[in-house]
């Protein structure tokens, strides 16, 4: 049993009461947008603070006009497939880079560090890279929602940084079993790999889903948009009338409105991948700092 | 090492060269020659069309680019973006040398940077006279001024559109009900204005025993709606150009400011003002709703039958509430009005692809077809009446034309290619429709209620009708009017002295461009009246 001083309980009593005050801080702009999406337009209109629904103004509305519009259902699709696909294909091309990079013996090896590192600091711009994407056929291909992420610098140095860490006796045993190099990564590597796998899984596919810019540029048609795009086309253009047009019942019209719709918009959009965090949260915080001691 | 000194130095030279050769000077600008233009219609075209972004997730095949197909001997390939991005979706695709054939043009300031990097077809005055002579004569007749929008270096690089609705004044509101309790009238001038304000904050118009009540707040924080009626009052725009003795002024540096700042000043001190009126994010229509303002300056028109009005929504909370209405209060000369943008909208421009020019005209055709014929343009926009849209006389939302079942929601027309817009510009008909069209498709109980409570001499609009259209305004305008209104905001809440208000302005004017700005504006004077003279206006 740890003995603390006064002084120690004093400060820990302190702590905890500033770090909650913060927490509440960050947490007031989440309550405030899921108060304000199960509102009435009255409630939602009425000025004062929304940090809990006004009994007897609560109505899911907005969320039933949000889903009874069938392209949001497309968009969600879209999303699902660049976030699961997009992540999965980067994750192992991440890892295949990465491990490829902490071989003592690897060819060329200060070449593919830099010219991986020269990407992290130097960028074409907008224009360049709309050509180039332009160029390779990727305009209005939903696979230019994943091949022009599929690796990242940042995200390779930190699995490098992890891959030096495992004993290089795994890999001269494996040698000497017989096993050639992939299967080694496959069949020894990667099964100690967890924490990387899961931290770079879980940064990747946060960027996916929350990525809405590469749609608006470069697909031209409307079936093919990320739920990002679509709810940002909804945000930033007010433009309701996307979306109420299906009517939630008789009373939908009281309960209309730009913000609480608007509101219900970002709710759907970031639910989903929120509830991803608690999954991979052990693997998260010991994955955060890999990258922070090795070299 | 001394190897890689070189191959270091050969690095940052070829760094260098392709930094610079971004870098090029305009080259002489050549003469049109206007028979490259010449089109009897036998030729199919195909149009690149990037219309305005009012479509977006549409797909082409729609059958209102099917008609505009077959009519026009056409080929359309339409470019549908989002709205709040469509900038960077445009410029992504100029830059890219992917310039399309039709360029929707949302400022001037868009048409000068365009026409400088020569992504724009130069469109002489005389081409527009000859294939669009109606859009043509009503630029000149309402608003001709608007020619300046596509205007750069001596040439003209677009055909501007305008905005019958953007001349709809906007009506002050007033708490029926609280002037009742407190025994006044519905204001006509700015002192009858301030006694009623005053009631409002100080004689507890709700009947709760409790001071919260305030007279004034504002439509919004932005900055057109900072105290235009007061402004107005005194014939002072303090954020545009205005003309004052042949000359063009800044309207914030006018002596009257000064006037019109004491005011506020005044009330202000007496708690008239909403307190918080600078940082509040809640918009004047909400601070009525929520009881606790009772007068808006800048009100529309709402359709009466609907529950979602904010007289309906105001009655939830206050069974006995009630709205009149009233034409901006009158300054001590007589003078009244509040910020509009005036008729001008945006420009339609044309790309300079390599493609024959010919287009130009088919669409210079197509768009005054539109103008002028009003089945054409009914069909392009509303679709087919009986089938998409039914004609209703007797309605009493703003226009007379409603969406039948299958097209009441604004996706399905969307996605149908339809977009219900009697007055602005839509992706298929860009250039508005004429004064009369607007008018024919207007409701009577929205004329009726005009007529008692909106004029166009409340309309008042900047001498060139936007700010901003000078050259340097993107450099300068945002700080300069930031430091201003932070300025007047400082003199309202009784921090300065409204006599203070010209000195530090100037300062602020002097530090942020406006002695730079002022002087483009003053050549901006110059070329319209170049522009009138080609154009035929004296």
């Amino acid at each position: 049993m740890i003995q603390r001083t006064t002084g120690e309980k004093v400060f820990n009593v302190f702590n905890y009461i500033i770090l909650s005050l913060l927490a509440l801080t960050t947490l007031y702009p989440f309550l405030y947008t899921f108060t304000i999406s199960i509102s009435t337009k009255l409630a939602a209109d009425t000025v004062g603070l929304h940090i809990l629904p006004e009994w007897g103004q609560i109505t899911l509305d907005p969320y039933k006009l949000v889903f009874r519009n069938p392209e949001i259902w497309t968009a969600y699709g879209w999303t699902l497939f660049r976030t699961v696909v997009g992540t999965t294909l980067s994750v192992f091309v991440t890892c295949f880079y990465g491990y490829a990079l902490s071989r003592p013996n690897l060819m060329w090896k200060k070449f593919f560090s830099t010219y991986i590192m020269i990407t992290m600091i130097f960028s074409g711009g907008q224009i360049p890279t709309f050509l180039n994407i332009k160029d390779l056929g990727l305009l209005n291909n939903v696979w230019v929602y994943i091949l022009p992420l599929l690796i990242s610098a940042y995200n390779t140095i930190v699995a490098r940084s992890f891959f030096v860490g495992i004993p290089e006796a795994l890999n001269e045993s494996a040698k000497i079993d017989g096993a050639g190099e992939f299967r080694t990564f496959f069949q020894i590597i990667m099964p100690l790999s967890k924490p990387i796998i899961m931290t770079l899984a879980l940064w990747i596919a946060v960027a996916h889903w929350n990525s809405w810019f590469d749609s608006m540029l470069y697909m031209t048609s409307g079936k093919k948009i990320v739920v990002q795009q679509y709810i940002q086309r909804i945000v930033n253009e007010n433009n309701t009338a996307a979306i109420t047009d299906f009517g939630a019942g008789e009373n939908a019209a009281q309960n209309l409105t730009s913000e609480t719709v608007k509101s219900a918009s970002i709710m759907v959009t970031v639910i989903p991948i929120l509830c991803f965090y608690p999954f991979v949260q052990k693997f998260f915080i010991k994955g955060v700092t890999l990258g922070a001691v090795k070299g | 090492m001394k190897m890689k000194k070189i191959l270091s130095i050969a690095l940052a030279l070829i760094l260098a060269i392709g930094m610079l050769a971004g870098c090029g000077g305009g080259g002489e600008r050549t003469k049109v020659d206007l028979s490259e233009y010449e089109d009897d219609g036998s030729e199919k075209l195909t149009i690149e069309w990037l219309g305005y972004a009012t479509l977006a997730g549409c797909e082409e095949g729609t059958a209102t680019e099917l008609l505009l197909e077959d009519k026009y001997n056409v080929e359309i390939k339409p470019i549908f973006a989002e709205s709040s991005n469509y900038t960077d979706k445009k410029n992504a695709l100029l830059q890219s040398e992917d310039v399309p054939d039709l360029i929707y043009e949302l400022d001037p300031m868009h048409v000068y940077a365009d026409a400088r990097d020569e992504y724009l077809l130069e469109i002489p005055y005389q081409l527009i006279e000859q294939e669009a002579p109606d859009i043509y004569a009503d630029i000149n007749e309402k608003a001709p001024a608007v020619w300046a929008y596509g205007y750069y270096e001596g040439g003209n690089y677009g055909l501007p559109n305008m905005n019958h609705n953007h001349m709809e004044s906007k009506v002050s509101t007033y708490r029926a009900d609280w002037l009742e309790k407190v025994g006044m009238e519905v204001p006509k001038t700015v002192d009858e204005l301030h006694d009623v304000l005053y009631a409002f904050t100080h004689d507890d118009p709700d009947g709760n025993g409790k001071n919260d009540t305030y007279g004034y707040a504002f439509a919004s924080s932005h900055w057109q709606h900072y105290f235009a009626e007061i402004f107005g009052a005194y014939g002072i725009l303090p954020f545009d150009w205005q003309e004052a003795n042949g000359e063009i002024v800044y309207g914030g540096l006018k002596e009257e400011c000064e006037t019109v700042l004491a005011i506020l000043a005044q009330w202000y001190k007496e708690g008239i003002i909403y307190p918080a009126f600078i940082e509040s994010d809640k918009t004047g229509s909400e601070l009525l709703q929520s009881n606790i303002v009772g007068y808006l300056h800048d009100m529309s028109y709402e359709d009466p039958s609907s529950d979602q009005t904010t007289l309906a929504l105001l009655r939830q909370r206050v069974p006995e509430a009630d709205l009149a209405y009233s034409k901006p209060i009158e300054g001590p000369d007589g003078k009244f009005g509040m910020r509009g943008w005036g008729y001008p909208c945006h420009v339609v421009s044309f790309g300079d692809n390599g493609n024959s020019p010919k287009k130009v005209t088919r669409l210079l055709n197509m768009f005054n077809d539109m103008f002028t014929d009003e089945a054409l343009l009914l069909e392009v926009r509303y679709g087919k009446e009986g089938v998409t849209y039914t004609v209703d006389k007797d309605s009493t939302a703003v226009n007379i034309y409603n969406a039948t079942e299958d097209y009441v929601e604004a996706a399905q027309k969307r996605l149908a290619g339809y977009e219900f817009n009697v007055a602005g510009p839509t992706f298929w008909s860009p250039i508005c429709p004429s004064r009369e069209v607007y008018e024919r498709g207007l409701s009577e109980s929205y004329k009726a209620w005009g007529e008692k409570y909106k004029s166009h001499d409340a309309v008042l609009t900047d001498a060139f009708y936007k700010v901003d259209i000078v050259p340097s305004a993107p450099t300068y305008i945002d700080d300069l009017r930031n430091g201003q209104m932070a300025l007047m905001s400082e003199i309202v809440q009784g921090k300065k002295a409204a006599d203070q208000y010209i000195e530090e302005f100037t300062k602020i004017w002097e530090s942020t461009g406006g002695n730079e700005l002022l002087e483009e504006a003053r050549e901006q004077q110059a070329i319209l009246d170049e522009i009138y003279v080609e154009v035929g206006i004296n």
